[in-house]
């Protein structure tokens, strides 16, 4: 005979399960690293989780690792740009209008309280990054030939990520028509990363981070000069100076001067023009 | 007889300053000759007559061939000439110097947009210079953007940031702002000869170029690239055939004409007193010709060897100099072929085993040739069964840019099965003694051989045959390690390592060609030497910065004619 009930059995009941939120939690752990050299990090343990042979084999492995990448780099535009609200009086001025919740000024430390300004932001988003660098650091990245072809790619990324998270790689229309594929009728398209796509969408995310931040340190550095916030004289620029260098300074990338006293000097001079009139 | 007196009037005196003239009469590049000296100095076939009139039409063509096989002289003659001949505006653009662009694809995340501009910047100052020479009024627009791009190259070139442009102009933009330019200095066409614009090492700079190129097509504008065979590779969207005709530079040395060719080169070119010197050995001309295997550049080269220009004035043309000046001319040949382990870094495996398929080819001609008792018919030809692998088809390709093989048709043996035809370079097969003439030939024996190859005679070969059965192992891309762990590259798309997860940095191949040392440039090891030991030059970039040839003048046996002969290796080296 059959059960009566049975026919709303379409699959397996669910069951008691729970988990405790703050099991997944530890300390965050401080690191001596600069933003950007923390983004090398982690990518550089991220990265290699994926061979060749797993991510032909595994579909869902090339996405989980991309989330991861597009991750840090989001990560990084946090981490700078809350390094920049406390490192710069002009950034913090232009941050002074902004809400953040009341309970942030207990939670966040005094050197990482900007984060609060991002809570509700995604900064998986290359829009949203030039619109937040334009009301908090007063430029545009559109105007800077580099630095857009470099955002621009990562927009494509964000595109994708966005088609990962929300519908498991599935492309909607949507999807396509912002990354520029043509559509087929009948032949709907998913997301699959390849080791070499992989370690392009990786590419992407790090040009975008050094883009950003040797063009931010820059526009930082003028904009000091032009405000007369520096001197030219290091026992008076250091105070400033130096946490704003250890900000963006990557010591992995070895480039250019490697401490702030060094790579003050060459700065005196175009202070002195500057603060003369002539530059 | 006095041979002189068959010589044209180019050469009498108070003609052109001899002194000075004598430097342009061995100079290389036909893009340094001024327009009498092009017209003067380069003999005219009817295959080039009829190249010149594809050339100065309509329509898009690719003109191909080696290093040296005259692409340039073509397209400046067919320049010049459309600069006289009022109906169309002509613009010579060179782009030789697209490699010193490819450190900024390490540098700028914008650099496919930067080089686009470039290119397109390079043919606005290319019009705009022509315009100058043909028009008392330059459009207005062309006013204003011309000395821009000529600003906004010259700063790219010398490795200055890449400038902020006003506007960016779009390929068709472009076109149709020579449409209007054409009309406006009253010419009813446009015609663009865009010379060196296979940039054969770049391959985001080569598709980049050739959807440039592709967009410079109307009913008023044409525009004519020089490509090199074998190497260059053409963007998804460019079909060769279909969007451009090509056309072959390379004159073929078994052309009926080429000798007398070769022979009215010598005549227009060298001055009496140089020529003089061939009375009564004009086989030693003959010789030379053939050797240069249809390249004009090879044939100055050997020339200016065996009557000592630059070296001792009173040097007589000898046997035993021609032997010397071909084998010389062989090295070259080959030392083109081995920069690419240079300019192609991860090709390196391919090129050693690129020089083992030369050296197979010169025993299997010499030992097939060795059957043939005089008199009978040699060859030059080796034919390579088919389907040809397609590594090895990558390595011809290279031989071809290089100019050690040129590829004839292919050719069906029924159930023997299709061959491609291949010809070695004929100073490479002289001084191999590939034609297997014994010990004491005489110069005729060699010309005559040389002169009356068939293209039916040739020996068949098999890859296999060449190079032995496991030569696919040996076609590896080189790729190099992680700079951190030192753990192998796992593959071409791999940017990071799997080991250590550490970047994995391409190196700028132009920054490593800048500063390679002098050795690497096909010289002759006695000016290597007397370079090292009279001045401080000691890479490539300590020669192009020796502009006014001060320091490379110190050196012995160095006047104006191998000064500029050392700077055009240097500025070769770092070039497509």
């Amino acid at each position: 005979m059959s059960d009566p009930e049975r026919w709303k059995d379409v699959c397996e009941s669910e069951r008691s399960v729970s988990l405790d939120a703050a099991s997944v939690c530890r300390p965050l752990r401080a690191t001596p690293l600069s933003p950007i050299d923390n983004f090398y990090a982690y990518i550089s343990t991220l990265v290699p989780l994926g061979t060749e042979e797993q991510l032909s084999n595994n579909d869902a492995l090339g996405k989980a690792l991309m989330l991861g990448i597009v991750s840090a780099t989001e990560h990084y535009f946090r981490s700078i740009l809350s390094g920049l609200i406390h490192a710069c009086p002009v950034v913090r001025g232009r941050a002074a209008s902004q809400t953040i919740p009341f309970g942030a000024l207990g939670y966040y430390s005094r050197e990482s309280i900007g984060l609060a300004i991002f809570e509700h932001v995604s900064l998986a988003d290359a829009r949203e990054i030039q619109k937040l660098t334009s009301k908090l650091l007063g430029f545009q990245v559109e105007q800077e030939n580099s630095a857009k072809a470099a955002f621009l790619e990562f927009d494509k990324l964000c595109q994708i990520r966005h088609a990962a998270i929300h519908s498991r790689g599935d492309l909607s229309l949507k999807n396509l028509q912002e990354l520029g594929i043509a559509a087929n009728a009948g032949n709907p398209l998913a997301i699959h990363f390849e080791l070499s796509s992989l370690h392009a969408s990786a590419s992407i995310c790090q040009n975008v981070v050094r883009a950003y931040n040797r063009l931010a340190y820059r526009k930082t550095v003028e904009g000091w000069i032009g405000e007369r916030l520096l001197t030219g004289n290091w026992a008076h620029d250091k105070i400033m100076f130096a946490p704003l260098f250890e900000l963006f300074h990557s010591r992995k990338d070895a480039r250019g001067y490697p401490n702030s006293y060094l790579a003050h000097r060459p700065l005196s001079s175009i202070i002195a023009r500057a603060l003369s009139g002539a530059g | 007889m006095n041979l002189s007196a068959q010589q044209p009037a180019v050469w009498a005196a108070g003609t052109i300053d001899q002194d000075l003239a004598l430097t342009a009469v061995f100079e290389e590049r036909a893009e340094n000759l001024s327009q009498d000296e092009l017209w003067k100095w380069s003999a005219e076939t009817d295959r080039d007559r009829a190249l010149l009139v594809k050339l100065k039409g309509s329509g898009t063509k690719l003109l191909s061939g080696p290093r040296g096989s005259g692409k340039s002289t073509l397209l400046r003659k067919a320049y010049f000439a459309l600069l006289e001949d009022g109906q169309a505006l002509p613009a010579y653009v060179n782009f030789s110097r697209s490699l010193a662009l490819e450190p900024l694809f390490h540098t700028n995340a914008n650099a496919p947009q930067v080089f686009q501009q470039w290119l397109i910047r390079k043919m606005i100052a290319g019009v705009w210079e022509a315009v100058q020479l043909i028009s008392s009024a330059t459009p207005a627009a062309l006013n204003q953007i011309g000395p821009e791009s000529i600003d906004y190259i010259q700063r790219l070139e010398t490795g200055q940031d890449p400038p902020k442009l006003p506007r960016l102009i779009s390929p068709s933009e472009l076109l149709l702002l020579l449409e209007t330019w054409s009309k406006e200095v009253g010419r009813s066409r446009c015609v663009l000869f865009l010379d060196d614009a296979a940039h054969a090492f770049s391959p985001e700079q080569q598709r980049d170029f050739f959807e440039v190129f592709r967009a410079l097509k109307s009913r008023h504008v044409a525009a004519k690239a020089a490509v090199y065979p074998g190497i260059t590779s053409y963007s998804p969207y460019f079909h060769v055939g279909h969007e451009a005709e090509v056309l072959e530079a390379w004159y073929p040395p078994d052309d009926e004409a080429y000798l007398t060719t070769m022979r009215s080169i010598v005549q227009t070119r060298l001055p009496a007193a140089l020529y003089d010197r061939f009375e009564g050995k004009t086989e030693i001309i003959d010789f030379l010709a053939l050797a240069s295997f249809g390249l004009p550049r090879g044939f100055l080269n050997m020339l200016s060897y065996v009557l000592g220009v630059d070296d001792n004035a009173s040097v007589k043309p000898t046997r035993r100099n021609a032997e010397r000046a071909v084998a010389l001319q062989a090295e070259s040949v080959r030392n083109i072929f081995s920069a690419l382990r240079d300019k192609l870094p991860r090709l390196k495996n391919f090129v050693d085993v690129g020089l083992d398929l030369q050296r197979a080819v010169v025993h299997a001609l010499r030992s097939f040739n060795s059957t043939k008792p005089p008199g009978r018919e040699k060859t030059a030809v080796v034919a390579i069964a088919e389907p040809i692998p397609t590594e090895i088809s990558r390595i011809l390709g290279m031989a071809e840019y290089a100019g050690i093989l040129r590829r004839g048709n292919s050719v069906s043996r029924g159930v023997k099965g299709v061959f491609q035809r291949y010809t070695l370079h004929y100073s490479i097969v002289l001084a191999e003694n590939s034609l297997s003439l014994g010990k004491s030939y005489g110069l005729d024996d060699a010309n005559r051989s040389l002169a009356s190859t068939s293209a039916h005679a040739f020996v068949r070969v098999q890859v296999p045959g060449l190079l032995g059965p496991s030569f696919a192992e040996r076609c590896t891309i080189d790729l190099a390690p992680c700079q951190k762990c030192q753990a192998p590259r796992i593959s071409e798309d791999a940017k990071f390592c799997m080991r250590c997860g550490a970047e994995l940095k391409d190196l700028s191949v132009y920054d490593e060609l800048i500063h390679a040392d002098i050795d690497k440039l096909p010289l002759t090891p006695n000016k290597i030497r007397g370079l090292k030991t009279h001045t401080s030059l000691r890479t490539v970039q300590d020669i192009l910065l020796d502009q006014e040839a001060i320091q490379i003048r110190k050196v012995p046996y160095v006047g104006p004619i191998w000064s500029s002969r050392i700077q055009t290796a240097a500025q070769e080296y770092v070039s497509v």
